[in-house]
């Protein structure tokens, strides 16, 4: 083979070579690229998650609290489950079923009102008892 | 019937208690009522002032010098004669307003009189407060057709003087549910008896009051069972203003109770709104 044609191939070879290796480096430069989004976007989910738990651990808390005050205020102490309960829903269902029952003064105030009425039946029955003694008589 | 009536009382005793005052000393006097037979003696009890005259009063429709009287302070307890011809308890009391103890001897002695004459001499004048106070208390009370206000020693006023007293007196009384009143001198009936002279009869008043004392003995068993009748009226009147202030206060209790209830109500809305 003539030397320039030997020289030609060299050359066409050492072309292609470095444009093949060109080739690939762009492949791996942009597998890297989706490589990085996916892991800012998984960890961005992650963030996400963490953050909506702690705001869901936050106004589990701040309901828990509300509950208690209204607990102490109203029934004298709140019920001892509360404390266990870990999501709104199961807690609000609690309460739901917990003012069900009258509040301490609204049932100190129902046991008073009937004391006072059992009073007034009995001064009724006693004028009733007057009277037919008085008419019997 | 009595048993049944008995059992009742006892009934209406323990809840009465409850809610009136004194309700045990009228039903007790019901108890004793009902129980007296028609032969049971008349109790009338004399009452009134110390020095009114009531031992005079009492030995002079007796006819006896039974009971002390002077012009002190001598009767210190309850003292009875039993005229078992008339079929008469005289009963003569301390009188008022001299002593504490003595009010109370006096006062308790007429829980169980029949009739209760009560004394007052007219040269004091009008009835005092002391006086009146009693009316209010027995005369609207348990005395109810019990009382008879006798005015003594007319023997030592003018008889002007005591028609004045007199009118003075019946205004002081009006009040009160017919209170009859008589005005006497036992003086002058004792000189009767002694003498038999018509003139101190005739002057001593005793000529329009015995008849009274006959007329009592008389409608005896009708003034019992009235007797009983009034002490249920006191009963009824005292139980109704009992029931009126029992009302008051349920009243009170269901505002107390339905504000309790909104209070709540609304805690509940601002909890949940809270919640929200």
């Amino acid at each position: 083979m003539p030397l320039p044609w030997i020289a030609v191939t060299i050359g066409v070879a050492a072309v292609s070579y470095i444009l093949s290796d060109d080739d690939s480096d762009d492949e791996r430069a942009r597998e890297r690229n989706r490589e990085n989004r996916r892991e800012a976007r998984e960890a961005r989910e992650v963030f996400e998650a963490e953050k909506k738990a702690q705001q869901v651990a936050e106004k589990l808390k701040h309901a828990k609290r509300l509950i208690n005050t209204f607990f102490q205020a109203h029934y004298g102490a709140a019920p001892e489950s509360i404390r266990y309960i870990d999501n709104c829903p199961e807690l609000y269902h609690h309460l739901q079923s917990h003012i069900k029952n009258p509040p301490i003064k609204v049932e100190q105030a129902t046991t008073k009102m009937q004391l006072e009425m059992d009073k007034l039946t009995s001064i009724n029955q006693l004028i009733s008892m007057v009277e037919n003694l008085k008419n019997n008589g | 019937m009595l048993n049944d009536d008995g059992s009742k009382l006892n009934n209406i005793k323990k809840m009465a208690s409850l809610f009136l005052n004194n309700p045990i000393d009228l039903l007790n006097r019901v108890n004793v009522l009902q129980k007296q037979s028609g032969s049971e003696p008349l109790n009338i009890v004399v009452f009134g002032k110390y020095n009114h005259g009531k031992s005079s009063l009492l030995n002079a429709l007796i006819k006896q010098d039974i009971f002390k009287a002077e012009d002190v302070r001598c009767t210190i307890k309850t003292q009875h004669f039993n005229d078992t011809e008339q079929g008469i308890t005289w009963t003569d009391t301390p009188g008022i307003d001299a002593d504490e103890n003595d009010d109370q001897i006096a006062e308790s002695a007429i829980k169980n009189a029949d009739i209760v004459l009560f004394i007052h001499d007219v040269i004091s004048g009008e009835l005092d407060k002391k006086e009146l106070d009693f009316m209010i208390d027995y005369a609207e009370g348990i005395g109810k057709g019990k009382l008879r206000v006798v005015l003594s020693k007319i023997d030592q006023i003018q008889v002007e003087e005591l028609v004045t007293v007199e009118k003075i007196i019946q205004e002081q009384i009006k009040p009160f549910s017919n209170i009859p009143l008589y005005a006497i001198s036992s003086t002058r009936y004792q000189k009767y008896i002694k003498t038999g002279s018509h003139s101190f009869l005739n002057k001593s008043g005793f000529k329009e009051f015995l008849p009274v004392i006959d007329q009592v003995i008389k409608d005896k068993e009708e003034n019992r069972r009235n007797e009983i009748n009034s002490i249920f009226d006191v009963l009824l009147k005292d139980l109704t203003q009992a029931k009126i202030k029992q009302k008051t206060c349920v009243a009170v209790c269901l505002e107390k109770l339905n504000q309790q209830k909104g209070a709540f109500e609304l805690a509940k809305i601002n909890l949940h709104n809270h919640l929200q």
